[in-house]
């Protein structure tokens, strides 16, 4: 339960209802949670503050959520991605492992899959600092 | 030549049908998923307190969802509509709602690329004949390729005018042109002259690239 206490999450989507109240869940679980609602916001934070983990969402106005990851990826490599999206396509995964990322979830996810998913990315994240 | 045509026409139906079921079904699971999470959060708020002794937050909760449904309902209304609109290749229709349904199903596309979608239907224009999905698929592939290639921020205005006992439909863009086009049309613009000629209709592209109308017969 310290550990996961420990574990910094950006949270990225446009969708602000179902961003804030994942936020609220996620904090309830113990997580340090963080939000952004867009691509570009989410990159100012990573600049600022690099967190363990970020939950990005793909079709956002904006910056596109794999251009989002290709960045995260180059300007904090310790931060791992979970890519979280109602897009369905199969390619998606295969772009998405191509890019770094540390996996990707079909929105809506079952909370449980999603913390756990965090843990393992955090986990990661630590191995590789 | 002529079934070479029609492949190519079906092509570009198919991907037009599969954009559009990929954009409402995208946007439906987001109405699911701040279903979810909000119900979630109110069991986890029982489950962390024994009780629900933040009831505003709970009326609140359900006002989220109750909202929620009624956006994914207007949505799935509007995708049963379009879904009818192939029903007849030849229909009496009105203008301005075959493209309304259009707009609600578009309009996710032209969010998540900065571009505001203006439309002026007020005009009262006669009925006109034809096969409405295909005139949907014109007036799409026209309003993606402008989407696509504007400059963020810019706005895109579709209106409809009577003209020669029939309709017009006229999409022009207000922005900084489509100088930068990078990405192109996802349909070519041959495949839409052969579409627009199948259902009598007329596709013309005004002066550069900022204005293009669509003009159709009248059913009188």
């Amino acid at each position: 339960m310290n550990r996961k206490r420990s574990i910094r999450v950006l949270l990225v989507d446009d969708e602000r209802a179902f961003v804030d109240t994942l936020a609220r869940r996620l904090t309830i679980r113990n997580l340090q949670v963080n939000v952004a609602y867009d691509g570009e916001q989410a990159l100012s934070r990573l600049q600022k503050n690099a967190p363990d983990v970020m939950v990005l969402d793909l079709k956002m106005p904006g910056i596109h959520g794999f251009e989002v990851l290709k960045r995260a990826r180059a300007q904090a490599p310790l931060t791992q991605v979970v890519i979280l999206t109602g897009h369905g396509s199969d390619g998606d995964a295969a772009i998405v492992s191509e890019l770094g990322g540390f996996g990707l979830l079909r929105k809506p996810a079952d909370i449980e899959t999603l913390v756990r998913k965090i843990c393992e990315a955090s986990h990661a994240s630590r191995a590789h600092a | 030549m002529e079934s070479a045509n029609l492949r190519e026409q079906i092509k570009y139906q198919k991907l037009f049908v599969g954009i559009i079921l990929a954009s409402f079904t995208h946007e439906l699971r987001n109405h699911l998923a701040v279903v979810k999470e909000s119900s979630g959060l109110q069991q986890d708020m029982i489950a962390l307190e024994g009780s629900v002794k933040d009831l505003s937050g709970l009326v609140q909760t359900l006002q989220t969802v109750d909202e929620q449904v009624d956006n994914a309902l207007q949505l799935t209304s509007f995708l049963n509509r379009f879904a009818h609109r192939m029903d007849n290749e030849e229909a009496y229709f009105s203008v301005a709602e075959v493209l309304d349904e259009l707009m609600v199903l578009v309009s996710r596309l032209a969010r998540q690329r900065l571009v505001a979608l203006d439309t002026d239907f007020s005009e009262v224009v006669p009925p006109v004949v034809g096969d409405p999905a295909n005139l949907q698929m014109l007036v799409f592939f026209l309003l993606d390729e402008k989407i696509r290639n504007l400059p963020r921020e810019s706005s895109i205005l579709i209106r409809i005018v009577a003209a020669q006992g029939g309709a017009m439909i006229t999409i022009a863009s207000q922005g900084d042109g489509l100088e930068d086009a990078e990405q192109g049309s996802r349909c070519p613009r041959e495949v839409l002259h052969s579409v627009a000629r199948g259902m009598e209709a007329e596709i013309i592209d005004g002066e550069g690239t900022q204005e293009t109308g669509i003009f159709l017969r009248g059913a009188w």
